[in-house]
């Protein structure tokens, strides 16, 4: 706990130390620090979460919502996570998160173009960023159709781009186990996809 | 389909994927409200002498900006005679040395405090994501009310005064958008060729091309569509 005396000048110091801009004014540098340390966590770690949100299989603004829930678990739980520890409080909170959006949503992939981040119709978007638009609702269609273990370690590996270990360490199963489940995965993916793809051999805007 | 062809998909599935990016104004909002998360959970433990000066001012201040996002320069003035270092009667030559109205508003005063600048200071601390943030909001809505040459200023003090780093791939866009309104048309095109040359797998690449013009040659294009 922070020790507070009211110094001569009414000023308010801590035992920690005195942070000083130089212009008179004194901060409590332990809350100084806890601040820092939540917006560099924020800065670091918020794509990360919300892409793992977006391709468990969340909406855009489902993501939104829920990132958001997310760091704000994390804001109130800093003090009491370890440093180095963030990114897996963050991932044990986004499952949860996920879990309970998905028990209280329904999921609206077919609704969600996946297209630019201003959202404009189909007809205003560069074919780039419509075919990127495409290519996403298709893979949030494979992944949909993969068991949730295999989907996870999945976007772990191939959007987050995380190793084995990361990995295993992550989900808290031994390397050997992450190691073969993502071998199924792959192999279950690419089977969805040479599927889809017999299927509708147009689809997802290939060249 | 070939096990090439398979592979190559797949990737391509995957590329689109990693390209996805919330929008700012949701890593604005994010951070905003786990800031003002971890304030109600901070006041919870800490004795109630602490509603003191600094205490007192920051949360106002830090409530003003919960309330409402930093889009205009005249409220980074009031939002920063709000700080708590504002409250302080100083002369020292060390405070920052620009006007208030040019302050960039933070999110926390006393990370502000921590980090405003002078020149002897042995380490600057990066820019504040709230920093960059709140400037890139100032510059968008200046932009947004017709004031190109004020966006313009404003990412010159991005780039130069905060030496941001979280979200220099939105600065550029948004200077290209600038200069296009402010009919500097060559600037842009060269400045969007170089952002696609240095950025490739930037989520940020098509819109930079939007701006390349039709001086861009075709090597630069996929669909060799008009700009």
């Amino acid at each position: 706990m922070i020790d507070w005396r009211k110094s001569g000048h009414g000023a308010v110091v801590s035992r920690a130390g005195l942070l000083s801009d130089g212009t008179g004014l004194v901060v409590p540098s332990r809350r100084n620090s806890a601040h820092a340390r939540l917006e560099s966590t924020v800065s670091t770690q918020f794509d990360f979460v919300w892409q793992l949100l977006r391709r468990f299989g969340l909406s855009r603004s489902d993501a939104d919502d829920a990132t958001q829930q997310v760091f704000m678990i994390l804001a109130r739980r800093l003090p009491s996570i370890e440093p180095g520890r963030e990114r897996a409080f963050l991932y044990g909170t986004a499952r949860r998160v996920f879990a309970n959006a998905r028990r209280g949503l329904r999921r609206r992939r077919e609704a969600d173009e996946g297209s630019a981040p201003d959202a404009l119709s189909e007809t205003d978007l560069p074919d780039d960023l419509v075919e990127q638009g495409r290519a996403r609702t298709l893979l949030d269609t494979l992944l949909g159709e993969l068991a949730e273990p295999l989907r996870r370690v999945l976007v772990l590996a191939e959007v987050e781009q995380l190793s084995v270990p990361e990995i295993a360490a992550l989900e808290g199963i031994p390397l050997g186990t992450a190691s073969s489940r993502l071998r199924r995965a792959r192999e279950v993916f690419r089977e969805l996809l040479a599927q889809a793809r017999d299927r509708n051999p147009f689809d997802s805007g290939e060249k | 389909m070939t096990p090439n062809d398979l592979d190559e998909l797949s990737k391509k599935l995957f590329d689109a994927a990693r390209n996805e990016r919330a929008t700012n104004d949701v890593l604005s909002r994010t951070l905003r409200s786990s800031l003002a998360a971890a304030r109600t959970e901070n006041r919870s433990r800490v004795p109630v002498i602490v509603t003191a000066v600094a205490f007192a001012a920051g949360v106002a201040g830090l409530v003003w900006f919960g309330e409402r996002s930093v889009t205009s320069t005249s409220i980074v003035r009031e939002k920063v005679s709000g700080r708590p270092a504002a409250a302080t009667p100083t002369s020292n030559p060390r405070e920052t040395p620009r006007q208030p109205s040019d302050v960039p508003t933070a999110t926390i005063p006393s990370k502000r405090v921590a980090t405003s600048r002078s020149s002897s200071s042995t380490e600057r601390a990066p820019a504040s994501l709230s920093e960059e943030l709140a400037l890139l909001e100032s510059a968008r809505t200046a932009l947004a009310n017709g004031s190109s040459e004020r966006a313009l200023e404003l990412l010159d003090r991005y780039e130069r005064s905060l030496r941001g780093t979280h979200l220099r791939a939105e600065a550029s866009i948004l200077r290209l958008e600038a200069l296009a309104k402010a009919g500097r048309n060559v600037e842009a095109a060269a400045l969007a060729r170089e952002f696609v040359n240095e950025n490739p797998g930037s989520p940020f690449v098509d819109r930079a091309r939007f701006f390349a013009g039709g001086e861009e040659g075709p090597e630069h294009r996929d669909s060799g569509r008009a700009p």
